[in-house]
């Protein structure tokens, strides 16, 4: 990489993490307090390792080759396999392969999917090799989990694996010690190890995992596929910023996994989702009823104390898989919130309504995502203040504009628990912050849009 | 000397937790709204009031003179974070259900949340907005 873009992305990372890791915080799953475990200096010097250790050849350009594809010659992670509508519209729960029952493509089916091949993977040592074992033995287990592993990280995934392989690295370096292990049995983790070794099994279950959510969750997201594509896309950002996609990374705070969650925000989940999420999973039959029937199992799949915060993290307990659907429950949860009290309100939709469908949908998701850090009140307040104050009379015509003035909003019309300064600046950064990072990863992992088209 | 100060320092905190929302016309309704779902039997007929006192909230903010200083604008916010927890109170149709349900969420979204702190009290302000679901949601 050139001196000057390395340099850009270097500062810009270091910008958009400055002035977050205030404590107090209206209820919100998210953990930008992570941002606050190292110096500037330390977080400089994890990016130019990482960045050093994608020219050496670990780098994701070089690593993600594209390797023969079993049943698509151009499906690979060059972007070129494009996704395969469902019967009903929404998006595909499953590879692009030519189906031979039409209920067979709204299934997810572990052996269908072109693979990653000719993928040249980290090498572990003693420090990072925690998770190993474990990886091994779920993969020589059975159920999902053991399928996900065995049938090898997928090529065809609605994000690109190699947006995934570059926001491992993007976010937290290799030797920041923020990462939880469960050994034992044990509920509580304890949260002292280093960011777990980038081999094949990990890359594997990360990858498949989001996209097996995601695909399954899509439903509960938007209507069109477009839609459910983009909003998938602000799920993978806002993951990029909370957790760089590790499912064990633990805050100082408690919270923990791919979501960041906190007890409050489980039991939100636990209270109000479960049965909504159980439903549509199950309704779709395949590996998406294999989600509902195997990781949430039993009342409460992930209990919400602090003393069961292996719960969030581990490998045994289903993460990432289990972390992954709660993350969707919330932002589901939280966008359906939005439309009914924002949205479809009589006096408050007037507001939106000379934007686009799509662009309506748009801005609730980025609206949804933002709440993951500034909790729902936290959102509100500010955006109240916004439509009652430059919106007087007017409509919101563009969402990018909109969302820039509500960024403002946020540092002078705050709610009382996020008037602090610190949560001033933490709350009005979230989400420019998550679009810069996403940009960056972007342009870093070769331009264009991580979503497959 | 002690008592003038103890004084002092409990006025200070009353007047930081003292009933947040100063603009009279609105403090004036709400009196009213309380006043009028406590006579009220029916619920339909509650929430027809209730949506009445929304209609009144919504173009009482969109109205008002715009804050100019700092007093001000900290009472427009709090004006405007009541009018948020108002407006999350999903008022089409009410059961026990429901009200369980809207409670759980304006509480939810008003707490502040993280392990290692114990919770804060809510705010008087979601207390109002409390107050009033609570009357609403009263046989």
């Amino acid at each position: 990489m050139r001196t000057l873009p390395r340099l850009i992305f270097i500062f810009a990372t270091l910008g958009l993490t400055a002035g977050f890791g205030d404590r107090e915080r209206l209820l919100a799953p998210s953990s930008m307090a992570l941002a606050s475990s190292s110096t500037k200096e330390d977080r400089q010097a994890i990016l130019i390792s990482a960045l050093n250790q994608i020219e050496r050849g670990q780098g994701v350009n070089k690593v993600l080759t594209r390797g023969p594809a079993p049943d698509s010659s151009s499906a690979a992670v060059t972007g070129t396999a494009a996704a395969a509508p469902s019967p009903s519209g929404n998006l595909p729960a499953r590879a692009p392969v030519p189906p031979k029952k039409p209920t067979e493509i709204a299934t997810a089916c572990p052996d269908c999917g072109p693979k990653l091949t000719n993928v040249r993977y980290a090498s572990c040592n003693s420090k990072n090799n925690y998770l190993e074992a474990g990886l091994q033995r779920a993969e020589s287990g059975s159920g999902l989990m053991a399928d996900l592993l065995k049938r090898g990280a997928r090529a065809d995934t609605v994000i690109k694996p190699i947006c995934m392989r570059v926001a491992l690295e993007a976010r937290f370096g290799a030797n920041t010690r923020t990462f939880a292990a469960c050994t034992g049995g044990q509920n509580k983790a304890a949260n002292n190890n280093v960011r777990p070794c980038l081999s094949e099994n990990y890359f594997t279950l990360i990858n498949n995992s989001f996209d097996l959510v995601s695909r399954c969750m899509a439903p509960a997201l938007a209507g069109s596929a477009a839609d459910q594509q983009s909003d998938i896309r602000a799920v993978y950002a806002m993951l990029n910023v909370e957790s760089g996609h590790h499912f064990n990374i633990m805050s100082p705070t408690g919270a923990g996994g791919s979501g960041q969650f906190t007890q409050s925000a489980i039991a939100d989940v636990n209270k109000n989702s479960l049965p909504r999420v159980r439903q549509l999973l199950e309704s779709q039959g395949g590996d998406c009823a294999r989600l509902s029937k195997e990781i949430l199992k039993g009342g409460t799949p992930m209990r919400a104390q602090a003393s069961m915060s292996c719960d969030r993290v581990s490998l045994a307990k289903g993460n990432p898989l289990l972390n992954l659907v709660y993350t969707y429950a919330l932002v589901t949860g939280a966008k359906r919130d939005l439309k009914n009290d924002l949205f479809e309100d009589r006096r408050f939709g007037r507001f939106f309504k000379d934007l686009s469908t799509s662009d309506q949908n748009r801005l609730r998701t980025e609206l949804t995502v933002w709440s993951h850090n500034t909790g729902m009140g936290g959102l509100r307040t500010p955006l109240n203040a916004l439509l009652n104050t430059k919106y007087r009379g007017k409509t919101v015509t563009n969402v990018d504009r909109f969302l820039n003035e509500l960024s403002d909003a946020m540092r002078t019309s705050p709610h009382r628990a996020n008037a602090s300064r610190g949560r001033r600046n933490e709350t009005a950064n979230y989400w420019p912050a998550i679009k810069k990072t996403l940009n960056d990863i972007e342009k870093n992992a070769g331009g264009g849009s991580c979503v497959r088209r | 000397m002690r008592a003038p100060l103890i004084t002092a320092l409990l006025s200070l905190i009353f007047s930081v937790n003292a009933f947040a929302l100063n603009d009279a016309p609105t403090v004036r309704e709400i009196a009213r709204l309380k006043q009028d779902l406590a006579a009220q039997s029916q619920p339909a007929a509650r929430l027809e009031r209730f949506e009445v006192f929304r209609d009144f909230l919504f173009d009482r903010l969109q109205t008002m003179p715009l804050p100019r200083t700092e007093e001000e604008q900290a009472d427009f916010n709090d004006l405007n974070q009541f009018e948020a927890d108002l407006f999350m109170i999903e008022a089409k149709n009410l059961s026990p259900a429901t009200c369980t349900r809207n409670w759980q969420k304006i509480v939810g979204a008003n707490t502040v949340a993280d392990e290692s702190l114990p919770a804060t009290s809510m705010s008087e302000i979601t207390r109002e907005t409390l107050d009033i679901l609570k009357a609403l949601c009263t046989k």
